[in-house]
């Protein structure tokens, strides 16, 4: 200790003049501002205060191996630990005198003393007086070890090549670890900032390089150099193998990695294939959730290598799928400043994967003020049925672009100066065989009326046609019918009110249509098309009559032709046609349970307890009823199966190893 | 090694990238005896110094003190040694004073009134900068300091240097000497072969970064006929950087 102090001291009494005195200066700072009308941070100010503190320590130790001179330490009966352990208690010492000085200057000076107090200090302070330190500590040390009178050819030389040696190394570094550092934080992290990682990464590693240059080099300054190279490079080597073999296991799971399914799981178009969002073994599984595509046939899943939340969206016919690919978040803002595509690609009918012509104004990313915060910047993408045109959803922007001909229209909302327009969802949006893209919007009058605003738009111009005008109350679920001429409205139930399901005919022409009231006060009430175009609605009663649970069947143009009654319990929520003719409803009553109900007879043909129809709430997709992603199962412990047929078991399909994260799944018991 | 060897070098090599510098030097110092060891400039004589400090870890080889690698347990040994550099090592900025209570932090042995005593007979003011001491006065507060320890072990890199002739002599006559007296084992270098000469019990000659010579100095006188000075000439010219 005795030891410590006198190495400590001495650094005390070489720096503590200056620094307290810049201290006592600039704790007149925050009084000079207040007079200039201004306000300036407190903490900011301690922060450069400290960074002139670290550096001016960290290069008095550095300066100190210069010329030979480290031998007025190493002379001494000093071992190197206690020599290092000495100046760092010199740092904090010398961080604390400058602290008190500029707080006592700040209370002479200063009226306002909000800021006068000890928590002014924050962890931030800490990492930034021992970044200055170390990072100054090795810059020095490195320019000692290589300066004047080296005992090498080239002294000078080497001199110069310090700041490029060092820009090299760091750019290398930034480079492996923004290629793959990146995404696989964000696997695990989602605030954590990878640039801070990689700074602390480098300060830690200096750090340790410049500790053991000095243990091991003690005089010789070609030695400190060589320490310093060499674990710097070490640094560099085994950080690179890490994030590399991180990136390679974190962001490439393959389907036996998948441990459940509790994400949205839904169907292409044409039923063959299911888009599975998992939990995998690795990842936090809340920022990473990968999507794999599952030929439900077979069994055989593949993953997407797509961003979180963009993507994939398929074509109406299935044979058009787009995506994000996930490339590092890093290097994207560089890479579109330098001309390259955006990470969104599009596969065809023939495989062939492209880049996706986006609008030229959209950034891979939502934010570019740091490079910590990026987020899907695209809403939704709707390929159309041949996969020429996409409507891509962003920002208040809808945007049409062609494979072949780039971007071709831009309908800009925020430029809608009567504010009439809420937007476009494009999940209730159907391309028609014309080309034009027919959507539904909200529009509210002067008088805060509110109406659902059917319209066709032209995707060369972008020009639009009302096709009705519906008069509504609250939010209102659409859904088109595959040739997009009836349209289902669904309202959300509101506190102590029923809810509404009507059928629009879209066919009959501006100001034609009417809407047909399906169920009318009803509660959490949901519908859909059938295949054969019958429509099927489901409530939780009305209020007041929460048992008086219900599934009806519709003609075509909205006539009742059955009512099944489903007994108490939770409201019934429609899944998808499995089979023909044959719709699972969850008709939970304290657990999970599917009912398949035969939507001609009325009767409850079978219950699979545990189960109930995957991705029901996000997308009730209109796959052919009998296809096999129209019978897929989800069961609660988050296993993926398929139905065979009416009365054959479940087929387990995800996990793959049953047992390991799930317990047995009860499938029986019919009706 | 026997238990009066202080000092043994054993086969110490010394490269500097491709440049040689020490070549496979090896070397005893008895203790309570006075070692010369000489060389033109750049004959490694400074890297063989620090190397037998344990401050520079030799290339081949290596350097026992006391019986124990000095590599390895410097901060140990140096307790019973002590140095003083060509140029003072003393950061400028500190003052006199500062710098000897650093000193007295170091040792247990340290003698604080014989080091003030002796920095008061040599003129240095204990409250000036050590930046503001002339050459002569920190060489010989270097010095001064290295006593303060009083230790068995004195290893010296050309400490004349800079001196004027008076302090020259004063220094070979006063301190060597008395520190020989008292048993203390030194270890120096110098350019210095008249003061040196009337000293040294035992001298070695680098010469193109090998030992040329390792002879007791009165022997050596006797075999050859010759002043060290004459020896030295004959050895080393031709070798080295002129000094």
């Amino acid at each position: 200790m005795r030891k410590i102090l006198a190495v400590a001291l001495l650094d005390c009494r070489r720096l503590a003049f200056g620094l307290v005195s810049g201290a006592l200066v600039a704790g007149l700072v925050p009084a000079l501002a207040a007079g200039l009308g201004t306000k300036v941070e407190v903490g900011a100010i301690v922060a450069v205060a400290f960074v002139v503190v670290g550096i001016s320590a960290g290069g008095t130790f550095g300066g100190d191996f210069s010329d030979g001179k480290s031998s007025f330490f190493f002379a001494r009966p000093l071992p190197a630990g206690v020599l290092i352990v000495g100046r760092f208690a010199a740092l904090l010492a010398l961080a604390a005198a400058a602290f008190f000085s500029f707080m006592a200057s700040f209370w002479v000076s200063s009226s306002d003393r909000s800021g006068w107090t000890l928590s002014v200090l924050t962890r931030f302070h800490a990492e930034v007086l021992m970044s200055a330190w170390s990072l100054s500590l090795f810059v020095s040390l490195a320019a000692a070890a290589r300066g004047r009178g080296v005992r090498v050819e080239g002294g000078m030389r080497a001199m110069v090549m310090i700041p490029v040696r060092l820009g090299l190394s760091m750019g290398a570094f930034l480079l492996i670890f923004g290629l793959f550092a990146d995404l696989v934080l964000r696997a695990y992290f989602s605030d954590f900032r990878p640039i801070k990682l990689f700074g602390l990464s480098w300060v830690a590693a200096s750090l340790v390089a410049s500790c053991l240059a000095i243990a091991g080099g003690r005089t010789e300054r070609l030695r400190i150099s060589r320490f310093q190279g060499r674990v710097m490079t070490a640094h560099f080597a085994i950080v690179s193998l890490v994030v590399i073999v991180a990136w390679i296991y974190v962001l490439h799971p393959d389907a036996g990695a998948i441990r459940r399914i509790d994400y949205p799981t839904w169907g292409s178009p044409d039923g063959r294939s299911a888009y599975v969002s998992a939990r995998v073994d690795r990842g936090d599984g809340r920022t990473f959730r990968p999507v794999f595509i599952l030929d439900v046939a077979s069994g055989e899943a593949r993953r997407l290598n797509a961003d979180a939340y963009q993507g994939p969206w398929v074509s109406a016919d299935g044979t058009t799928m787009v995506w994000s690919e996930a490339t590092p978040f890093f290097f994207r803002p560089l890479w579109r400043h330098m001309g390259g595509t955006t990470t969104f690609r599009v596969k065809s009918a023939s495989g062939e994967v492209t880049p996706l012509p986006m609008p030229s104004r959209l950034p891979d990313y939502t934010s570019v003020r740091d490079l910590s915060d990026f987020g899907g910047a695209v809403n939704q993408i709707l390929p159309s049925p041949e996969g020429e045109v996409f409507a891509i959803q962003w920002d208040r922007h809808l945007t049409f672009t062609s494979r072949s001909r780039g971007e071709l229209s831009d309908i800009d909302d925020s430029k809608d100066r009567s504010g009439a327009s809420q937007g476009i969802n494009l999940h209730e949006a159907v391309f028609l065989p014309s080309g034009a893209l027919r959507a539904a919007r909200i529009l509210r009058d002067a008088s805060g009326a509110q109406s659902l605003n059917f319209i066709d738009i032209d995707p060369k111009s972008g020009s639009t046609r009302t096709v009705a005008t519906i008069p509504v109350e609250g939010p209102v679920r659409v859904q088109l019918d595959s040739k997009a001429s009836r349209a289902l409205l669904t309202s959300v139930t509101q506190p102590g009110r029923g809810a509404f399901v009507s059928l629009v005919d879209l066919s009959a022409g501006p100001g034609g249509p009417q809407p047909t009231y399906l169920l009318r006060n009803a509660l959490f009430p949901s519908a859909m098309f059938l295949a054969d175009g019958r429509i099927a609605a489901a409530a939780g009663g009305s209020p007041g009559d929460w048992n008086n649970r219900a599934l009806q069947i519709f003609s075509p143009s909205g006539q009742a032709l059955l009512d099944i009654p489903i007994g108490r319990g939770m409201p019934p929520r429609l899944g998808r046609e499995m089979f023909p003719g044959i719709l699972g409803v969850s008709t939970s009553l304290f657990t999970e349970e599917l009912s398949l109900i035969d939507v001609t007879s009325g009767a409850i043909v079978r219950r699979l307890p545990n189960m109930s129809p995957p991705g029901w709430w996000f997308r009730p997709a209109a796959m052919p009823p009998g296809t096999p992603a129209a019978r897929l199962l989800l069961s609660g412990d988050g296993a993926l199966y398929e139905l065979p047929s009416v009365t054959a078991e479940p087929r387990r399909l995800l996990p793959l190893n049953a047992g390991r994260d799930q317990n047995s799944t009860r499938t029986s018991g019919k009706s | 090694m026997t238990d009066e060897t202080v000092v043994r070098v054993e086969n110490v090599s010394v490269k500097y990238n491709k440049q040689l510098v020490v070549d496979q030097v090896s070397l005893e110092v008895a203790r309570g005896s006075v070692y010369a060891l000489l060389g033109r400039n750049g004959a490694g004589k400074s890297s063989l110094m620090r190397c037998l400090l344990g401050l520079q870890k030799p290339t081949s080889g290596r350097v026992l003190i006391f019986g124990e690698d000095v590599w390895e347990h410097r901060a140990r040994l140096l307790a019973r040694a002590a140095y003083v550099p060509e140029t003072s090592d003393a950061p400028g900025q500190l003052r006199v004073r500062d710098v000897v209570a650093f000193y007295q932090s170091m040792y247990s042995t340290w003698d604080d009134g014989a080091v003030r005593t002796r920095l008061g007979r040599v003129g240095v003011n204990e409250a000036a900068a050590v930046s503001a001491l002339s050459k002569g006065q920190r060489a010989l507060f270097t010095l001064a300091l290295a006593l303060g320890s009083r230790p068995e072990l004195l290893v010296l890199d050309d400490p004349t240097l800079g001196l004027d002739v008076v302090a020259r002599n004063d220094f070979f006559s006063d301190f060597i000497g008395e520190l020989a007296d008292r048993g203390t084992t030194v270890v120096l270098t110098t350019h210095d072969l008249a003061g040196v000469e009337g000293i040294a019990d035992r001298v070695g000659i680098l010469q193109g970064s090998r030992l040329a010579l390792d002879e007791d100095v009165e022997q050596m006188k006797i075999d050859r006929g010759q002043s060290l000075e004459q020896v030295f000439t004959e050895l080393t010219r031709g070798s080295g950087r002129p000094s």
